[in-house]
């Protein structure tokens, strides 16, 4: 299979590097992490497919964007009735991403995360990253720590509210350090 | 709907914990505003790098269900339709440059007898990673990474949350700790224990709600969660009972019969006395008060030093045989590791100058003593790649200037020499435990004595 090689590594680069941006893009689509994995595994299997079809690798993450938009509307579609998910309208709004902010702006943001994540003692870190780490971690945290699940998720969610205005008033800060020098 | 609310909804709505009115409100918003949808992405942004952060750390500070191994990227399952030469080479650059797989952070290096219900492999030789390990019947042994070595009798279920670290939930434990894993902390539900070089038992009991430590040879310090109180146990047979409402320490050593002693080491830490210096002094936005902080950079604008205190007249120096500086590096928080040269070169200055040593714990950066004004006590190399890990200065550089100047106290600055690859983004900052740090001990100056 030596000729299926450059395809490989060219595919590798180009997704490798855009693909963190692909998974935030693909998250503000989709209502959990389940799903966005699901999407993102059948998209970069497209994506690789149809990599021919590529002319220019700087184009690659706006085209690789129309692939993970469209995935996420057929997933979509097999997703229970019951759950949060926001209406075709307001998916497409979503999917338009106007206002994306440019490489250097989210080298900011993610310095900015970094930051504010480093306020958090330990605990509270922790306590943040919990959900990510598996089905269940978080009633198991619970459980081990003799409080209940529900007041834990509460304290997640507020310190996730706390590190989002942290970032934005970072940025905020950072805007204005520019402006003035 | 007015924006403030907006992160709270957001939050709400990614943990699965929105109500539905405020799912319509969240919609609405959206639907309405650029700017609430531009804040949608960030916090989407943000989500993610969490997500990120989750799968790369090891989760050192609470309990969790351990099954990480369920976020492998999802990158690799579709790949099955690929030839296999062509999935091979796929899946071995991507686990090498996602490093999103769940660490390895111990091996089970035995098993007598042994029964286990875990969801961790427990074949002998497997590479464990974040989880549970309930051991049925039977004796089992892992390795640390660390170099830590812990043998399990059931019936026990232990926790394993990192190379230097692990929970003892139930059951009875024997932990061997060498040099390279000083600082290993086992915790157990009422309290935790930090070694300090060799071996000593845990048992807990369940059944009274209390754990027993007991010193086998050398040194730890227990701690107790509900109190925050500590006691230091020194040698054979000390040991400490940890229950919800106590810490009680026991002395059942006979210390006068011992034929045997390792070489003894004395340990003098910071105190709490170390701290950071930026030149824009902004500490609050960009000093923790849990690391050290070092950085260089060839404008010297965002420079980082380091400053620790020592109070060594207690120690008779002329009985040392050697002392060494010991500094345990944690993951960074700050910058980028390839932004810096492969290996970086640290140094350590002296003073001893009551006008350079009396500086104040949030000392501004023209307040400190300047390198320049101290005695150069030599240098260690630490590789970018390098997250973690023991450091030590043993320079004669060090023990003269320890022996010249016991009486007083002493002040070590810490600094990098290396400066980053200059130009978009940060370079990283490397960062030391501080006494207040959670998961490695602070800054010490380790004196050898002789044999007796």
């Amino acid at each position: 299979m030596s000729s299926d090689r450059p395809s490989e590594e060219k595919f590798l680069r180009v997704f490798l590097r855009s693909e963190d941006d692909l998974r935030s893009y693909c998250r503000a689509l989709l209502p959990t992490w389940e799903a966005v994995d699901e999407v993102m595994q059948e998209a970069s299997v497209v994506m690789w497919r149809k990599l021919d079809q590529l002319r220019d690798e700087s184009e690659f993450l706006l085209w690789a964007k129309v692939i993970v938009r469209f995935e996420s509307l057929k997933a979509r579609r097999t997703f229970a009735r019951d759950r949060h998910q926001f209406g075709d309208d307001v998916f497409e709004l979503l999917a338009a991403d106007e206002g994306c902010p440019d490489e250097d702006e989210l080298m900011q943001e993610r310095e900015a995360l970094k930051g504010c994540l480093g306020k958090l003692n330990g605990t509270q870190r922790e306590l943040v990253l919990t959900p990510y780490r598996g089905h269940g971690a978080v009633t198991d945290l619970a459980e081990d720590s003799g409080r209940s699940v529900n007041s834990l998720y509460k304290k997640i969610g507020r310190l996730r509210e706390k590190l989002t205005q942290c970032v934005e008033s970072q940025l905020a800060g950072a805007k204005l350090q520019e402006g003035l020098s | 709907m007015s924006n403030e609310r907006l992160p709270a909804l957001i939050a709400q709505y990614q943990t699965g914990q929105i109500s539905d009115g405020d799912f319509a409100a969240l919609e609405t918003a959206l639907r309405e505003s650029q700017e609430a949808r531009e804040l949608f992405h960030r916090v989407c942004r943000i989500d993610s790098q969490l997500r990120r952060e989750a799968e790369n750390s090891d989760g050192n500070a609470v309990d969790d269900a351990g099954d990480s191994a369920k976020i492998i990227s999802p990158i690799f399952r579709p790949m099955a339709w690929l030839s296999a030469a062509a999935a091979v080479a796929l899946a071995a650059i991507l686990t090498w440059s996602q490093a999103s797989q769940p660490r390895v952070i111990a091996t089970l290096v035995s098993a007598e007898n042994a029964a286990w219900e875990s969801s961790l492999p427990t074949e002998p030789g497997s590479r464990l990673t974040r989880g549970y390990l309930k051991l049925q019947t039977g004796i089992g042994t892992i390795r640390f990474e660390s170099g830590a070595e812990l043998v399990l009798e059931a019936p026990a279920k232990l926790m394993l949350k990192g190379p230097m670290r692990a929970k003892l939930v139930a059951g009875a434990a024997m932990l061997e700790v060498p040099e390279s894993a000083i600082g290993f902390v086992l915790e157990t539900p009422e309290g935790h224990a930090v070694d300090f070089g060799t071996k000593f038992a845990v048992d807990v009991d369940g059944a009274n709600r209390q754990s027993v430590f007991e010193v086998i040879e050398g040194e730890i310090g227990v701690h107790h969660s509900a109190s925050g109180e500590q006691v230091r146990l020194v040698g054979e047979g000390r040991s400490a009972t940890v229950s919800e409402k106590s810490l009680v320490a026991f002395d059942s050593s006979e210390h006068e019969e011992e034929v045997h002693r390792p070489q003894e080491v004395l340990r003098i830490g910071t105190g709490g006395r170390a701290t950071s210096i930026i030149p824009n002094n902004k500490r609050e936005k960009f000093l923790r008060p849990d690391v050290l902080a070092v950085k260089k950079t060839n404008s010297g604008k965002w420079d980082q030093r380091s400053l620790m205190s020592f109070d060594v007249s207690a120690v008779d120096l002329k009985a040392v045989e050697s002392v060494r500086l010991r500094l345990n590096l944690v993951p960074s928080s700050a910058g980028y590791a390839s932004r810096l040269p492969k290996i970086n070169r640290f140094a350590v200055y002296g003073f001893t100058d009551p006008a350079k040593t009396n500086w104040k714990i949030d000392c501004r950066w023209e307040e400190a003593p300047r390198p320049e004004d101290g005695i150069s006590l030599g240098s260690f190399e630490i590789p970018r790649s390098q997250e973690r890990g023991a450091f030590t200065l043993q320079t004669p550089e060090l023990h003269q200037f320890l022996k010249a100047n016991a009486a007083q106290p002493i002040t070590l600055m810490l600094v990098r020499e290396t400066a980053q690859i200059e130009g978009k983004g940060p370079g990283m900052t490397h960062m030391f435990a501080a006494d207040s740090h959670a998961e490695a001990v602070g800054p010490m100056l380790e004196f050898l004595l002789p044999k007796p």
